[in-house]
């Protein structure tokens, strides 16, 4: 019991991390198209 | 007498059949019949359970002596491996092929996703991706705490992951993880799914106005002035997106593959195609799982007692995810200083569409003027990408252990 707990909450772990990281990335993607998009229009 | 059961024998099974097998089999007819009902009704969702309560129906009404010692259908053989038994059933049985070469591979399941895809839009997720993502993974609360409760229940690791999947409330997610995960129990498990997932419209709401005053519910959300998302924009998370959740969990690359895909056509511009993934391959995808659901559903392959603690898990999985999802609502209405309505947190739980209209819908019973439907949009498909996720964790760690 105590192992499939541990179990559990380290793929929950692991799942908010990357959760996580794909907003970031999504954050990442827009500042980084937005900004090559300004400089082509300059 | 033995000659009339001879001619019928549909009928004539029943009696030489084990006693407890041939009343599965008129309970299976008699539940066939009440799905196609609340189906017809809208009860439950009538894209699946009507032909899934005719398939149900038929299957267990058209038993016969395949020979002299053996009783069965043609309709096809879940359980069969051996090679040359399979050629020689996809000869006969008329829906075998259709389980061999898309059902039991995942093929259904990615084109259900790839339609998924098509029908829904990122920008949202785009807009507010960390409140969504935040809201979904509080959602997925039923997908990890019902695994150590299926595990003491005496289900394997495998069994355990792929029932606590039917918290993150994606039917094709379940039956995914279920084919690779618990080969033998994935007809009850996806059963189970599937019934609860069209529950969900009429249970959530009950949940929603139990776990949140009234006050609450009605509460207007302030959105700030945020740019347009392009569909560039959407274009370039749905092919970076896929490659990193592809290299990070590559046992779940098909359906990452499936969803990013169908939505990437969506954003592209490609009608056609767009036309083709929806109208198309979901509705047959979707009509042919309810219908190979439904012929499943045999008493022998039925008759296990697992499947008590399946429905028990079933519906602790949804329950524990709906208060997960509302639980997240409220962090981030506190987060946010209290410009937040926590009914979006039911829309984490990635039943799309579904639980993204029931938070709008338990919203317009208090007020006609609070419109929550893109933060719900965003939470709802956020919970679809953290499904696949932790689908992608279980089906690539549970092996290892």
């Amino acid at each position: 019991m105590k192992e499939s707990v541990s179990f559990a909450f380290a793929v929950y772990l692991l799942g908010f991390a990357v959760s996580i990281f794909i907003a970031a990335i999504i954050k990442f993607i827009l500042f980084f198209i937005r900004k090559f998009s300004k400089r082509v229009q300059n | 007498m033995i000659k009339l059961l001879n001619l019928f024998q549909g009928v004539g099974t029943l009696f030489v059949q084990d006693p407890k097998i041939a009343i599965a089999r008129i309970v299976l007819i008699l539940l066939g019949i009440l799905m196609v009902y609340l189906g017809k009704k809208e009860i439950l969702e009538p894209l699946i359970m009507i032909p899934m309560g005719f398939g149900m129906a038929a299957v267990n009404s058209g038993v016969l002596f395949l020979s002299a010692t053996q009783i069965g259908t043609i309709f096809m053989d879940p359980l069969v491996t051996n090679t040359d038994e399979i050629m020689n059933i996809l000869q006969i049985d008329w829906l075998q092929p259709i389980y061999t070469f898309a059902f039991s591979n995942g093929l259904i399941a990615c084109l259900v996703f790839m339609g998924i895809g098509v029908i829904s839009d990122v920008g949202s997720v785009l807009k507010y991706p960390f409140t969504g993502m935040l809201i979904a993974m509080f959602a997925e609360l039923g997908t990890v705490a019902t695994f150590p409760i299926a595990h003491a229940m005496g289900l394997s690791y495998g069994e355990a992951a792929a029932v606590s999947l039917i918290g993150g409330a994606d039917g094709p997610m379940v039956l995914f993880a279920s084919l690779s995960l618990a080969k033998d129990l994935f007809v009850p498990i996806t059963i189970v799914a599937y019934l609860y997932l069209s529950l969900t419209y009429g249970g959530y709401p009950f949940l929603v106005r139990l776990l949140i005053p009234k006050d609450l519910r009605g509460k207007a959300v302030k959105t700030t002035n945020k740019r347009n998302i392009s569909s560039g924009e959407k274009l370039a998370f749905d092919i970076i997106a896929c490659i990193v959740l592809c290299l990070l969990f590559p046992s779940a690359s098909p359906l990452f593959l499936s969803f990013f895909l169908g939505n990437a056509i969506r954003e592209s511009g490609m009608t056609r195609y767009a036309k083709l993934l929806e109208d198309v391959f979901l509705y047959s995808a979707t009509f042919l799982l309810g219908l190979m659901l439904g012929v499943l559903c045999e008493a022998s392959t039925i008759l296990n007692p697992k499947i008590l603690f399946l429905l028990l898990l079933g519906i602790i999985a949804l329950l524990l995810s709906g208060i997960g999802g509302i639980l997240g609502g409220y962090i981030v209405y506190l987060i946010n200083g209290k410009n937040f309505n926590p009914v979006i947190g039911i829309s984490g739980v990635s039943c799309v569409p579904t639980t993204a209209k029931v938070a709008q819908k338990e919203v317009n019973r208090v007020t006609r003027y609070s419109f929550i439907l893109e933060y719900a949009m965003s939470a709802n498909i956020c919970g679809v990408i953290t499904t696949a996720i932790l689908t992608g964790i279980y089906v690539t760690f549970i092996p290892l252990m």
